[in-house]
């Protein structure tokens, strides 16, 4: 196609728009919403994933071995752990690593521990510290360790990280379901602004075919529409939210200050680089399908 | 260039519009059509440029078949034709550049060319300086030029016109109908529906008449005759 013919079919993009502005408007505060909506669940679900994992990370499964299992078996246990697909990674800590860590925790007094000293309290302490991908998998791990010779113990990781888990797909599940409605409700919305703005143009378009418009030439302002629509009301409410999120971490670290430390929030430009593109692509993606989808059904001549 | 065998094209119950139509116009020709109202001219015209799918018979345009053209196929199709409208059929709302520009749009002409070409023809037809009106601000002759223009803006290989003159005086007919002489005397085939007899009697081309949806006479110099064609019905459905 020639530029000129690009531009011309631009020009009646934006025409069809301005003609048509009530409907225009009504899609792209739709779609807003939906993409607000999109936005805010994307952000949640990040930073509660962000915060699952950063627990996950912190919160190993300890392994505890039965009295006098030899070093070996240990070693076998270890590789055959290692080999499982939870895992991310795994430290092993012999018993007397195990003294040493807990007389710097509970023994100020280097001399008070003296007296053990020959005699290690913690003989059957040694441990592996399993590292788990995802929190998820936890107690599948668990249950297979529990099934090995010689293990005695399993420690399991805090509850919490668990919990975090299983919010973190609440929200998605909900998120998802809500913005389905709202995608489906912006496709209706801009499919409808589309195709009042065909009906207006009936007959136009009936002389540009019979004046040999190809079907292509005749759809594309409406469907260029729909894809305007679309950015621009992906772009409104990603710009808010842009502003609000930022407004709201500060607000949260400053008021509850003791969370600092212990809940990190995502940075703003960290979430938009992925938020940015799936926003203007999801935008785009809508105007396209509703306005593809009208045209092919109405622009039949 | 055209060619109908057994063309028949019904509305619904009762007459067909077109009725059992043969007619073979050569490359070049100059050809009136004419008949009384309702006698099926407009309807010849729609079957010829594809608004309208024949009921029965076989249509060939410049080598095409019209009845087995793909969809996709149309619009190319199209373009070979220009095709006034009786009714016009202007854009409402651009005014009278952006009309005929728009027929050299719809095709993927660059701008530069329509810069040139669009005052070119709209001189030729004679609306030099009524660039910026808007159809509603002209007269039916002048809406009828704009058409006209329209038609021709892309040097068609045929000429489909009707009632091309319908709104004008006798001497502005006259200088349109010169102009159609003109465009066919540079190869475009050219088909006029007009209800002008002194037109058609002066110009001495070929005249095929239309009587209820029936060819009942097709005549090399011919006239036109009016309705006395009454009784006349060949084999027809009827
Ligand atoms: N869309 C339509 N639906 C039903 N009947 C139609 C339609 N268009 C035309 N007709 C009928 O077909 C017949 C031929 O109509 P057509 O328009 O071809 O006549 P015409 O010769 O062009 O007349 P005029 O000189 O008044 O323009 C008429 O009887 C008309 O009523
Ligand atoms: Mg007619």
């Amino acid at each position: 196609m020639r530029p000129s013919t690009i531009w011309f079919i631009l020009k009646q993009g934006f025409k069809n728009i301005k003609r048509n502005w009530m409907f225009s408007l009504a899609s792209i505060i739709t779609m807003s919403a939906c993409i607000f909506l999109f936005g805010i669940f994307y952000s949640i679900v990040n930073n509660v994933n962000n915060l699952a994992h950063k627990l996950e990370a912190e919160v190993p499964i300890t392994v505890f071995f039965d009295e006098g299992t030899p070093e070996e078996e240990i070693q076998k246990i270890g590789e055959l752990i290692g080999q499982r697909p939870e895992v991310d990674r795994m430290e092993f800590e012999s018993a007397d690593e195990a003294w040493e860590s807990f007389k710097k925790i509970y023994f100020e007094d280097e001399d008070a521990a003296e007296g053990f000293k020959d005699d290690n309290p913690l003989v059957n302490s040694a441990n592996y510290r399993v590292y788990m991908k995802n929190i998820e998998s936890q107690g599948q791990l668990v249950a297979y360790i529990q099934g090995l010779d010689y293990v005695r113990e399993v420690r399991q990781s805090q509850e919490a990280a668990r919990t975090l888990g299983s919010i973190n797909r609440l929200v998605s599940y909900v998120s998802v379901a809500v913005i389905v409605i709202l995608l489906l409700i912006s496709v209706f919305l801009i499919s409808n602004t589309v195709s009042v703005g065909i009906s207006v143009r009936r007959e136009e378009i009936g002389i540009m075919k019979l004046i040999g418009a190809t079907d292509g030439f005749v759809r594309s302002p409406f469907v260029l529409e729909g894809i305007l629509l679309g950015i621009v009301g992906a772009a409104v409410p990603l710009a808010i939210l842009y502003f609000v999120y930022s407004e709201t971490v500060s607000y949260v670290l400053s008021r509850f200050n003791m969370l600092t430390g212990i809940v990190e929030f995502i940075p703003v430009q960290t979430i938009y680089q992925t938020l940015l593109p799936i926003g203007i692509a999801l935008g785009m993606g809508i105007g396209l399908a509703g306005s593809f989808l009208t045209t092919r059904k109405h622009l039949k001549v | 260039m055209i060619d109908l065998v057994n063309v028949t094209k019904s509305y619904g119950k009762g007459l067909p519009a077109v009725n059992h139509a043969n007619l073979h116009v050569d490359r070049g020709e100059f050809v009136f059509v004419v008949g009384e109202s309702g006698s099926g001219k407009t309807t010849l015209i729609k079957l010829l440029m594809k608004e309208l799918d024949a009921t029965s018979g076989m249509i060939t345009v410049s080598g095409e078949r019209l009845e087995r053209m793909k969809h996709r196929r149309v619009a190319k199709y199209r373009r070979k034709l220009g095709v006034v409208f009786q009714d016009f059929r202007l854009l409402k709302d651009r005014n009278v550049y952006e009309n005929v520009a728009f027929a050299q749009r719809v095709i993927g002409r660059p701008t530069r060319v329509i810069r040139k070409r669009v005052p070119e023809i709209l001189q030729e037809v004679g609306l030099a300086g009524k660039y910026r009106s808007f159809p509603r601000e002209l007269s039916g002759g002048e809406q009828q030029r704009v058409a006209l223009a329209r038609a021709l803006v892309n040097r068609p290989d045929i000429l489909l016109a009707d009632e091309p003159t319908g709104n004008l005086d006798p001497r502005t007919s006259e200088e349109i109908m010169e102009l159609l002489e003109q465009i066919n005397q540079r190869g475009t085939t050219v088909l006029v529906v007009t209800h002008n007899r002194d037109i058609v009697n002066a110009m001495k081309k070929r005249v095929v008449t239309m009587h209820e949806g029936v060819i009942v006479s097709d005549e090399k110099e011919g006239e036109y005759h009016e309705a006395q064609y009454d009784l006349v019905h060949p084999e027809a459905g009827i």
